[in-house]
C-alpha cells in the first residue's frame, strides 16, 4: 500500500516538475527601483511634449526656418525685420489652411501658392520624411500656448513612486 | 510478504496512471500549439486585412498560418518579428493598431527588412514568437531587450561609425561629448584618436602660472571656469601642495626674452584696441562673450605671469608646439600693450596684485607631487617628457556596450541594474557604484551624460562584417610644406579651416576648392585686411597684420593647388543676361537673405562686392545645386534652369563696391 502511494507520488511529482519546466519560472521585477537614464529621456520628452517626428521637425525648423520665422513661429526671427511682407504668425495663419497647403509651401516655396517669394522652396534640399517632420512640428506651433503639451503636463513628478511614471511614459513611446 | 500477483497489480496501476499522464501531456502540447499566441494574432490580422483590402489585393496577399522569419547568416540572427508584425511594410496598415501597423518614417526604404531584419536596430529576442519572450520589455536572462528610441540610436552607432551619423541626436551628441571630454587620453575608445585631445604641455608651466591660481585650479577647475575641460580629481590638500610644488618646478624652456621691454610705457587702452582689432574674441571669451577655441580670459591677469604672456603672444608655438593659437605679426610695442591690457584689466579682484613668492624648493614635496601626477594619470592629457611610455591609465572601452552588469555592481539597490544605468551613474555619480573609481568627476550635465551613454553602448564586442559598417575614413594629417606650409603653420589656418576633411570647423570656408571660388586679387587684399562677408557672425577671420608678400604667397598657392576643374573658368556673360539676372534676383527674393548695397538680409553673405570677390564658374555651380557643395546649407535649391543660373551669375558679377566706377 505504501509502495503504491510511493509510485503515485513519484509520478505526480514528475508531472508537476514537467509542468513547472514547461511554464517556466517568471520572477517579477522589483517595482520600487528607479531608472535614472530613462528618467533623463522621459524628462526631455515630457518637457517638450513632442512625438519623435515632431522632435525631428523641431531640429529641422531650428536649422532652416528660425532665422525668419522665429523660435516659436510667431514671425519674429532675427532676419524678419528685413522682409516685406513679414513672416506670418503661425498661431493665426496656419488655421486658415490645411497641412497639405503647408507642405506645398515648404516644398515649392511661398511663390508657388501665389504669395511673396521670400520663403524659398526646400523640396529639393529636404527628404520627404524631413518635410513630414516639419509639417508635424509646424502643427505644434500653430496651437496657442495654452494647448501646447509642455504647459499641460508640469515637469514635477510625485517623489513617492519615482519608477511608476517613468515606466508608463517610456512604454507609451515604444 | 510480496506475491507476484500483488506486484503485477502495482505495475498495472502504475502503467495506467502513466498512460493517462502521457495522454494529458500530448493533448496539452497539441492544444498549446493550436492556441499559440502568434496564431491568434494572425487570425485577427486576417480579419483586419479583409476589411482593409479589396478582393484583388487580398488575393495577392501572402498566405497566413506560418511562422515568418528573416535569416541574416552574416550576423548570426534570426528575426521572427514579422510573424506578428504583419503589416510592417504595407502602407495599407498605416493607421492600424500594434502589432499590425506600418513602420513609421522611411526607415524600411533605407534599411530593407530582408537585409537588416528587426533586432539589429530595435534589440529584443528575434527568435521568439510571443510577446514576452521577444523581450519587448526587459526579461531575465536576455541582456539585449528592445530599446526605447533614444537608446536605439546606440544600435545605429554600432554600424554607423562616422562621428556624426545622420538623423541621430543622442548618438551624435554623445560622440561629441566623448571627443571633447578627452576620454581617449585614459581609455582605448574605438573610433576616437589622440588627435582629438587638447591640453597644454606642462614642461615649462613653472614660468607660466601663479601659484595661488594653480592651487585653486587643481582643487576645482570648474570653480575657476564653468566650462573648464579639466575634470575634478577630488585631490586632498596635501596632494594639491605636492602637485603645485612639482608643477612650479617645471622650467624646461624659458619664455622668449622680454628683458628689453620698457613696461613703464605700456598702455592698456591701446592694448585693448589691438586686442579688439585682431578679433581675439573669435576664440577667447571675456565676460561671457566670445569663442571657446582658446582659454577664457576674463581673469587671465590673475592666472599667468606678465613675461610669460609676452613670450607666448610673440610665438605661441615656442611654449606649446601643438597650439591652435596663431602667431600674429605684432610689433613688440603692440604685444606689450596687449599684455598690459590683459594682465592689468582682466584680473580677479580678490587675488592680490603681486603673486606670492615661490617657496617650494623641498625636493621631497616635489617628488610627492610627481607621484601624485603619475598616480592620477595627469600625463595622459598633458603630454610630458619621460612619461610617454606609461600607457593608458583606464581600462579599454572595446566592447563596453556588452559589459556584463550584476546587481552587486550598484551600491544602492534602488536603481534598475542595467548596463545603461551603470554607465550613466559611472559618468554622473560614481559614488553610487560599488567599485571605488579613480575616474575624475567631469560634472557632465544630465543630457550630456545620457548622450555619452548612448555613444558608449554603440561600442560592441563582436566585430561586424565590413559590408555592414559605414565609416568616415580616418584622414592622414594634412601638413603642407614649403613657403605655403610655413605660413599655414604660422597663422594656424587649419585651426579654423578645413582641407581634405582635416582641420577645424569654425570657418564656413574649406580650402579644397577656394582657388576656383575666389578671385586672386580679392584674396590678396582680404588676407591683409579681412573684412566681414557674413556680418552677423561673431566669429571673424583674425587681423593677422600679414605682409603683402605673404598674402600673395597664399593666394598663389590657392590658385594653383586648391582648384576644382569642374568649375568652369571663363564664362561668357553679357549685359542682356545680367539684366535678366537682376530681374530674377528680385523675383526669387534673394534680398531676403543677402545684402546688396545698403539693404538686404543677414542670413547669407553680403553680395555687394561679389563681382570682385567670386569667380563666375563657382557662382553658377553653387546656384545650380548648393546641397552638392555644402550639405545642409541654407542656400535654397531653386531648381534653376541653366540659362537662369547663368543670368544670375552675370548679374552678380556686375556688383562691386569699387567707387572708382571701374567695372570688375
Amino acid at each position: 500500500m505504501t509502495r503504491r502511494l510511493g509510485y503515485a507520488g513519484a509520478i505526480g511529482l514528475g508531472f508537476a516538475a514537467l509542468v513547472a519546466t514547461a511554464t517556466g519560472c517568471r520572477p517579477g521585477t522589483v517595482a520600487s527601483q528607479a531608472d535614472p537614464l530613462m528618467q533623463v529621456f522621459d524628462k526631455q520628452a515630457r518637457e517638450e511634449g513632442l512625438s519623435r517626428l515632431e522632435t525631428d521637425g523641431k531640429r529641422l525648423f531650428a536649422h532652416y526656418c528660425v532665422t525668419c520665422h522665429g523660435e516659436t513661429g510667431e514671425g519674429d526671427g532675427q532676419n524678419a525685420f528685413n522682409l516685406d511682407p513679414k513672416p506670418p504668425d503661425f498661431r493665426v495663419s496656419l488655421k486658415l489652411h490645411q497641412p497639405a497647403y503647408w507642405r506645398q509651401i515648404i516644398e515649392a516655396g511661398s511663390l508657388a501658392v501665389g504669395r511673396s517669394p521670400l520663403c524659398p522652396p526646400w523640396g529639393r534640399a529636404l527628404a520627404s520624411g524631413d518635410v513630414d517632420a516639419l509639417v508635424a512640428y509646424v502643427g505644434v506651433l500653430s496651437r496657442p500656448a495654452s494647448e501646447k503639451p509642455a504647459s499641460v503636463e508640469p515637469a514635477s513628478t510625485t517623489p513617492a513612486s519615482p519608477a511608476a511614471p517613468t515606466v508608463s511614459a517610456t512604454s507609451a513611446r515604444m | 510478504m510480496r506475491t507476484p500477483q500483488r506486484a503485477a497489480v502495482g505495475f498495472h496501476l502504475a502503467f495506467a496512471v502513466l498512460g493517462v499522464v502521457f495522454l494529458a501531456i500530448f493533448s496539452w502540447v497539441f492544444l498549446k500549439e493550436y492556441l499559440t499566441e502568434w496564431r491568434t494574432t494572425q487570425a485577427q490580422f486576417d480579419q483586419l486585412q479583409r476589411r482593409v483590402k479589396d478582393p484583388h489585393a487580398l488575393s495577392l496577399a501572402a498566405p497566413l498560418g506560418d511562422i515568418r522569419q528573416v535569416w541574416l547568416p552574416d550576423v548570426d540572427r534570426v528575426d521572427r518579428c514579422t510573424t506578428c508584425h504583419l503589416g510592417i511594410d504595407d502602407p495599407a496598415f498605416a493607421t492600424a493598431m500594434e502589432p499590425y501597423t506600418t513602420h513609421p518614417g522611411t526607415w524600411l526604404q533605407t534599411h530593407a527588412p530582408d537585409r537588416f531584419g528587426c533586432t539589429i536596430c530595435h534589440g529584443g529576442q528575434g527568435e521568439a514568437t510571443d510577446f514576452r519572450n521577444a523581450a519587448h520589455r526587459p526579461i531575465p536572462n536576455w541582456s539585449d531587450p528592445m530599446r526605447p528610441p533614444e537608446l536605439m540610436e546606440a544600435n545605429c552607432g554600432t554600424c554607423h561609425r562616422e562621428r556624426r551619423p545622420s538623423q541621430t541626436f543622442w548618438l551624435e551628441r554623445g560622440r561629441e561629448v566623448i571627443a571633447n571630454a578627452g576620454c581617449i587620453a585614459c581609455h582605448d575608445v574605438p573610433g576616437f584618436a589622440l588627435d582629438d585631445l587638447r591640453a597644454p604641455r606642462l614642461e615649462s608651466v613653472g614660468y607660466k602660472v601663479r601659484p595661488d591660481w594653480l592651487r585653486k585650479w587643481l582643487a576645482d577647475p570648474k570653480g575657476y571656469l564653468l566650462q573648464a575641460r579639466m575634470p575634478n580629481f577630488r585631490l586632498e590638500a596635501a596632494e594639491i601642495e605636492g602637485l603645485t610644488a612639482f608643477l612650479l618646478a617645471q622650467r624646461e624652456t624659458a619664455p622668449l626674452d622680454s628683458a628689453g621691454i620698457d613696461w613703464s610705457k605700456a598702455d592698456p587702452d591701446r592694448g585693448r584696441t589691438v586686442f579688439g582689432e585682431a578679433r581675439c574674441v573669435t576664440c577667447h571669451t571675456i565676460e561671457g562673450r566670445g569663442g571657446t577655441m582658446g582659454p577664457e580670459l576674463t581673469t587671465v591677469g590673475s592666472k599667468v605671469g606678465r613675461d610669460w604672456l609676452f613670450g607666448f603672444i610673440k610665438d605661441p608655438a615656442h611654449d606649446q608646439p601643438g597650439t591652435l593659437m596663431l602667431r600674429y605679426r605684432f610689433t613688440d610695442e603692440q604685444i606689450r600693450d596687449v599684455v598690459a591690457y590683459l594682465t592689468e584689466e582682466l584680473v580677479d579682484v580678490e587675488t592680490p596684485k603681486t603673486p606670492p613668492e615661490v617657496r617650494y624648493v623641498d625636493p621631497k614635496l616635489v617628488e610627492s607631487g610627481r607621484q601624485t601626477f603619475v598616480r592620477h594619470g595627469c600625463y595622459s592629457c598633458h603630454r610630458f617628457t619621460g612619461m610617454m611610455a606609461l600607457g593608458k591609465i583606464g581600462p579599454s572601452l572595446v566592447g563596453i556596450g556588452d559589459r556584463a552588469i550584476e546587481p552587486t555592481d550598484f551600491k544602492i539597490e534602488a536603481v534598475v541594474p542595467t548596463r545603461s544605468n551603470w554607465l550613466f551613474l559611472k559618468l554622473r555619480e560614481p559614488d553610487r557604484l560599488a567599485d571605488e573609481s579613480r575616474m575624475p568627476t567631469y560634472g557632465f550635465s544630465e543630457t550630456d551624460a545620457a548622450a555619452a551613454v548612448v555613444a558608449l553602448l554603440s561600442i560592441r564586442r563582436a566585430d561586424l562584417p565590413a559590408s555592414r559598417v559605414t565609416d568616415q575614413p580616418r584622414l592622414a594629417r594634412y601638413e603642407p610644406q614649403g613657403a605655403f606650409g610655413a605660413l599655414v603653420a604660422r597663422y594656424r589656418c587649419l585651426s579654423c579651416h578645413q582641407v581634405r576633411g582635416w582641420g577645424g570647423e569654425l570657418s564656413t570656408v574649406p580650402f579644397d576648392r577656394i582657388g576656383s571660388q575666389l578671385q586672386h586679387s580679392y584674396l590678396v587684399s582680404y588676407l591683409q585686411l579681412p573684412s566681414a562677408v557674413r556680418v552677423s557672425l561673431e566669429e571673424r577671420m583674425p587681423q593677422f597684420h600679414m605682409t603683402r608678400e605673404e598674402a600673395e604667397t597664399l593666394a598663389d598657392y590657392f590658385a594653383d593647388v586648391f582648384v576644382d576643374d569642374s568649375l568652369g573658368g571663363d564664362i561668357q556673360l553679357d549685359a542682356e543676361a545680367a539684366r535678366r539676372g537682376e530681374q530674377l534676383f528680385q523675383t526669387l527674393g534673394c534680398r531676403g537673405c543677402h545684402i546688396v548695397g545698403r539693404t538686404g538680409g543677414y542670413v547669407g553673405p553680403d553680395l555687394s562686392d561679389s563681382g570682385r570677390r567670386l569667380k563666375p564658374g563657382w557662382i553658377e555651380a553653387w546656384l545650380s545645386e548648393p546641397g552638392k557643395w555644402k550639405p545642409g546649407t541654407l542656400q535654397p535649391n531653386y531648381g534653376l534652369k541653366p540659362e537662369e543660373a547663368r543670368a544670375l551669375t552675370a548679374y552678380l558679377m556686375t556688383l562691386s563696391t569699387d567707387r572708382s566706377g571701374r567695372k570688375p
